[in-house]
């Protein structure tokens, strides 16, 4: 089972095969609880939203397009858009009923929530390289988190993840390259490649002449 | 998040910086035309700065992926729930098919109006336990003979009507059934391991924590600080920032399904996310009829998750199982108790039908909108349930924050409470792993038998090393126990004749608070096989050129390598090259490997390119075997590389499975990882596991050439697969044991003898390396107190069989040392290595256990071995000691009270298996104490986590 197609699992999944489940789940997974967790933030509703993405896919799974059917490339990536589109569907829901309840309840907001009062730097937190790129990422702007997740790890493509957005293709170019800006320049301690600008040039012509 | 004010081209022209950098993006990702390739290739040519803004990109890409991409998952209980979900859709037994549910609930529907009127008459109270299905059998039957008989198109959307609103016995029976499969979700760990798929079952069973009794009154003093001056670790705890966010998280949403599950309405500050299972529930304290049916149309499956997510968390299951009967009985009852409500829940139904007639049930894309449109209408009610609840979302910076109102806060701690408590039914060994991820203790009276898979990979302790040596901790997952024990080159002898030499050695423990354990080690060593009589190889190398192998020299490191291991091969063999960056290409056919001119024009002008499509390289790889496959040889693709898949098919799942197809077509696959940054560990390991072959770290030359020259015949020949572990315990003699080591690897008891079950290969000259500890019984008898058994097959090739071999081997009081000094230096090895793993992985075991004293050990060692393999670990553990300090002096005190609370419930289940529950009342009192001190110090953190 681990090596049929997504065209075929969602075959034996219409006819109940828990393997089928399983194996899917396997296969997607992943990615959608980061895609959820990159629109929704830390705290609970993320895990929740995949679970009912994978509902609904037991319930109403999508049709294979003819073109795509027992091609496993295209398969996979029509399945995943379809999933991509309902976590993003149910993340809106759930962020749209979040912000309805704020509004009324404006005054409630006591905490003070603003997101800089980290002391950055120490070693300590640099020991955990992941906890460091999980927190750079969520200081990204929403979207621009959400485009690199689906593009970095869900390895979706501009054009995928524009019609799984609703943005533009270029939006999405321009997203992800300013995410990435942001991140190479936040990781770079944590990545030995040659120093920000101004510096390697001359690292590297040293080495060249070397 | 919003798509439209951000468009590009609403901004204007952008810059030409900002240009150039999208170009590149693009192109490092593969998004980019021709054209804006061309672009940014003469761009290159001529900006140094855009070539290190190049190289800082794919370092950052991957390092994102290789950092966040091992695989987060559901809760176990959450697939659980999608899996009955699944279950509810098949083919239903005649009693839960539809035509019989129209027929229960228009009879149930038909009672409760009956038993109303009956109330509202005033003949008499009717008790709420009774309702009525049960008290009227024979017309029952009549309605089902009935209904069965006609084909009512309109009313099977009933059938998902869920009667087990109404019907007690129906929801008996759907709980009964699920009761199981919750009990299974709640066994399986939490904890995330390496390897996804093992199961609770198959890592073995119960255990404890090694508190013994008389250490109860130590852990009652607050374990708050290091103490630099002993070195002595006090308060281990597993738990990274990660691993705390995740358990909080989990804890979080446990305490949200109970406070959903009491079935009272949602209590401000308890609920933070909507399911609809819960409100539904939550409306029927209401017991509206008509929204009920409503909604249960399309949330019986739903539901039901609501109410087995319920009882999961609860403190216990069977309880909470009973309770949610009763629940559904009160229902009923309360149903009847309800003047009216049979009409109501009967215009419901005719509204649900309407409904449902609007929806022609196809498949057509339309539908589906309309379906979503009607799941959005009918959940009105919970979505304004939601706007009760505690916490509340700001946005700020495009990002939303959720900040817990007070209330919600104490449901959090409450949670983390909850969560370190011993689940219903879980077993100790379990809940061990759950709590720290490390192998607990398990007793022979639960389970006497421990089985696992060889592993002979060593890139974890190679990749450790690098690690340290950079100044940093390698994380817990990433140091493998078993993988450093076989890192060092064998000391047992290697057979004559036999496939397998098998020896076991036992001496007192070294490490570890109790004073009576034994340390166990089982040490297999596979033949030798020279050099002349090994088979040819066909080598495909595919080597990455991705970008990101101009750093350190990665390149030259992997061309130095592969020029090392052509030294190794003659004119029987075969080489061919292909490189892979954006996309692949061959840069040598299959040519003799004693044409080391074309094989050195070959590898010479390599140069680093851009991205990283390590699946082109792969397929065009086994394209070239494939072509090539010579069935006297071994054919076998190299695959080197520095980091993650970042073009093309990257999802690690396709190209493990077309490992394996190939791997089945004859094609074994090895994989070296280069340098250490975007170094994908996991993948690389499940793809030479998938491939029948090795998985090595190479960091630098003398690495290479102890992976692939002095290791040659063990990466390349292999005498054995599918090689199993057993081994038995004694029941008088050995009170419990644990296994160090081989987490993902453990393999179900009763899968010992299944050979259809896969499990690891073993190269010429390959030593495996497995400690147990041992807490001895009533003392060692005359029988043996253990009986190691290895179960194998013979490696693929002419002629080979697919039965299987095994061999016994007892363990004996013979083979029990006085001391660990009487050992031998092979056995000392083994246990300074494993040692020094644990304290890498911050294991729960090692806690209380001396740094000092391994460091002193194993100076003494090396004196002794004079092995520069040997010196270099002392180096190491050397230099590992401040960043150990410096880990455990972050941790904060929360977590260490976490550790102790979690400390004392295995000490309870331990006792509880010793059958010493009159010692109960020792820990109880520091347990309270405990809890008080968390909640002050939880009530502290998590605010301050919010800001």
């Amino acid at each position: 089972m681990d090596q049929a197609s997504d065209g075929t699992l969602l075959a034996a999944l219409e006819r109940g095969n828990s393997t089928a489940l399983t194996t899917l789940l396997d296969r997607h997974q992943a990615v959608l609880l980061r895609h959820a967790r990159a629109l929704l933030g830390e705290g609970g509703a993320y895990e929740d939203v995949v679970q009912e993405a994978f509902l609904r896919l037991l319930e109403k799974p999508p049709a294979m397009p003819e073109e795509a059917r027992g091609n496993e490339l295209l398969e996979r990536a029509h399945l995943r858009s379809w999933l991509h589109k309902v976590t993003r569907n149910l993340c809106m829901d759930t962020l749209r009923s979040e912000t309805r309840r704020r509004a009324r309840e404006e005054s409630v907001a006591s905490y003070d929530v603003s997101r800089d009062g980290r002391s950055g730097g120490d070693l300590a937190e640099q020991l955990d390289t992941r906890a460091a790129v999980e927190r750079e990422l969520a200081k990204l702007p929403a979207d621009q988190r959400e485009v690199l997740v689906l593009r970095l790890l869900g390895e979706r493509s501009y054009k995928e993840i524009a019609e799984i957005t609703g943005k533009k293709i270029g939006t999405v170019g321009w997203l992800v390259s300013e995410g990435l800006k942001a991140l190479s320049a936040s990781l770079a301690p944590l990545v030995d490649a040659p120093a920000p600008a101004g510096a390697s040039s001359v690292v590297r012509a040293s080495r060249a002449n070397g | 998040m919003n798509a439209d004010t951000n468009d590009f081209e609403a901004r204007g022209t952008p810059n030409e910086g900002d240009r150039l950098h999208q170009l590149l993006c693009a192109v490092v990702l593969g998004e980019a035309s021709a054209d804006e390739r061309a672009e940014v290739e003469r761009a290159l040519e001529t900006s140094p700065e855009l070539r290190a803004e190049r190289a800082r990109l794919e370092a950052t890409i991957g390092l994102v992926q290789g950092s966040l991409s091992d695989g987060e998952r559901l809760s176990p209980v959450a697939e659980r729930e999608l899996e009955n979900a699944l279950a509810r859709r098949r083919p239903r037994p005649w009693h839960s098919r539809p035509a019989f549910r129209i027929a229960a609930s228009v009879l149930a529907i038909g009672s409760i109006g009956w038993i109303a009127s009956r109330v509202y008459e005033g003949r008499r109270d009717v008790r709420n336990e009774d309702v009525a299905p049960r008290e009227q059998p024979p017309e029952r039957d009549d309605e089902v003979a009935r209904l069965d008989s006609v084909e009512h198109k309109e009313l099977r959307a009933l059938g998902y009507l869920g009667i087990d609103d109404f019907a007690p016995k129906s929801e008996s029976t759907s709980l009964g059934f699920d009761a199981e499969a919750v009990n299974g979700a709640v066994a399986r760990p939490a904890a995330p391991a390496r390897s996804p798929g093992a199961t609770a079952g198959e890592r073995g069973e119960a255990g404890a924590g090694r508190i013994a009794p008389e250490e109860t009154t130590a852990l009652a003093k607050a374990k708050d600080a290091v103490d630099p001056a002993t070195d002595r670790f006090v308060g281990f705890t597993s738990t990274t920032d990660q691993g705390r966010g995740e358990a909080e998280y989990r804890a979080f949403k446990s305490i949200e399904q109970q406070t959903a599950g009491s079935g009272s309405p949602a209590t401000p500050g308890a609920i933070v996310v909507a399911r609809s299972g819960g409100a539904v529930d939550v409306d029927l304290r209401e017991f509206d009829a008509n929204e009920l049916a409503a909604k249960a149309v399309q949330s019986d499956e739903r539901q039901l998750l609501g109410e087995l997510k319920r009882d999961v968390s609860g403190d216990s299951t069977a309880t909470s199982l009973g309770a949610g009967l009763k629940a559904g009985q009160a229902r009923g009852g309360r149903a009847a108790n309800e003047p009216g409500a049979g009409g109501d829940a009967t215009r419901g139904l005719e509204k649900v039908a309407a409904d449902d007639k609007q929806l022609p049930a196809t498949e057509s894309e339309k539908s589906a909108e309309l379906g979503e449109e009607l799941v959005r209408r009918e959940r009105i009610e919970p979505v304004d349930l939601a706007s009760e609840r505690g916490s509340q979302v700001t946005v700020l910076d495009n990002s939303f924050v959720l900040v817990p109102d007070p209330k919600t806060l104490e449901a959090r701690i409450d949670a983390i409470l909850a969560d370190c408590r011993r689940r219903p039914n879980e077993r100790p060994r379990d809940m061990f792993f759950r709590f720290w991820g490390d192998n607990g203790y398990e007793y022979p009276t639960i389970d006497r038998l421990s089985t696992f898979s060889v592993d002979v990979d060593t890139a974890s302790y190679a990749l450790a090393r690098n690690y340290l040596v950079s100044g940093y901790l390698p994380e817990k997952h990433a140091v493998r126990t078993e993988e450093f024990l076989n890192y060092f080159k064998g000391d047992v002898r290697p057979p004559e004749k036999a496939t397998f030499a098998i020896e076991t050695e036992v001496a007192p423990s070294l490490f570890g608070p109790t004073a009576d354990a034994l340390m166990l080690r089982v040490a297999i060593r596979g033949k030798e096989i020279l050099k002349s009589e090994r088979t040819p190889v066909a080598l495909t190398f595919v080597i990455d050129v991705s970008g990101s192998m101009e750093e350190q020299n990665r390149l030259e490191l992997v061309k130095d390598s592969l020029r090392l291991l052509v030294t190794q091969l003659d004119a029987r063999d075969a080489v061919s090259i292909v490189v892979f960056s954006n996309d692949a290409r061959l840069v040598l056919p299959m040519t003799s490997a004693k044409n080391r001119l074309a094989i050195e024009q070959a590898l010479q002008p390599l140069a680093p390119e851009s991205g990283t499509n390590t699946d082109a390289g792969l397929r065009l790889g086994y394209d070239q075997a494939l072509a090539h496959l010579d069935a006297n040889a071994q054919n076998r693709v190299v695959l080197l590389t520095d980091g993650v898949a970042n073009v093309g098919v990257t999802d690690p799942a396709a190209m493990t499975a077309r490992v394996s197809e190939q791997r089945r077509a004859g094609i074994y696959l090895n994989t070296i990882g280069v340098g250490m940054n975007n170094h994908n560990d996991t993948l690389l390991e499940q793809l030479a596991d998938k491939g029948d072959g090795l998985c090595n770290y190479v960091d630098d030359a003398a690495e290479a050439k102890r992976a692939l020259v002095d290791n040659f015949t063990g990466a390349f020949q292999p005498i054995a697969r599918d090689v199993k572990v057993q081994v038995e315990f004694d029941l008088a003699q050995v009170q419990r044991y644990r296994l160090l080591g081989y987490e993902n690897r453990a393999i179900a008891d009763k899968d010992f003898r299944n050979d259809k079950v896969d499990a690891g290969e073993v190269g010429a000259g390959h030593q495996v390396v497995a400690l147990y500890e041992l807490v001895p019984g009533a003392g060692l008898g005359d029988g043996p107190l253990a009986t190691v058994r290895l179960r194998w097959k013979d490696p693929h090739g002419e002629g080979a069989s697919e039965e299987a071999h095994e061999s016994a081997h007892p363990v004996t009081k013979k083979s029990v040392a006085g001391s660990y000094q009487q050992t031998s230096p092979g056995y000392r090895r083994s246990i300074l290595v494993a040692q020094f793993a644990e304290f890498l992985r911050l294991s729960a075991h090692a806690s209380g256990d001396s740094l000092e004293r391994l460091l002193d050990e194993s100076r003494e060692l090396a004196r002794e071995l004079k092995d520069p393999e040997f010196d270099e670990f002392v180096a190491l553990v050397t230099k590992s000691r401040d960043l150990i300090v410096a880990r455990l002096a972050q941790t904060d005190p929360c977590d260490r009270r976490i550790d102790e609370l979690r400390r004392i419930e295995c000490l309870r289940a331990e006792l509880e298996i010793l059958r010493r529950e009159g010692e109960f009342a020792a820990v109880e009192s520091r347990r309270g104490e405990l809890e008080r001190e968390l909640r002050d110090c939880l009530r502290q953190r998590i605010m301050l986590q919010q800001r």
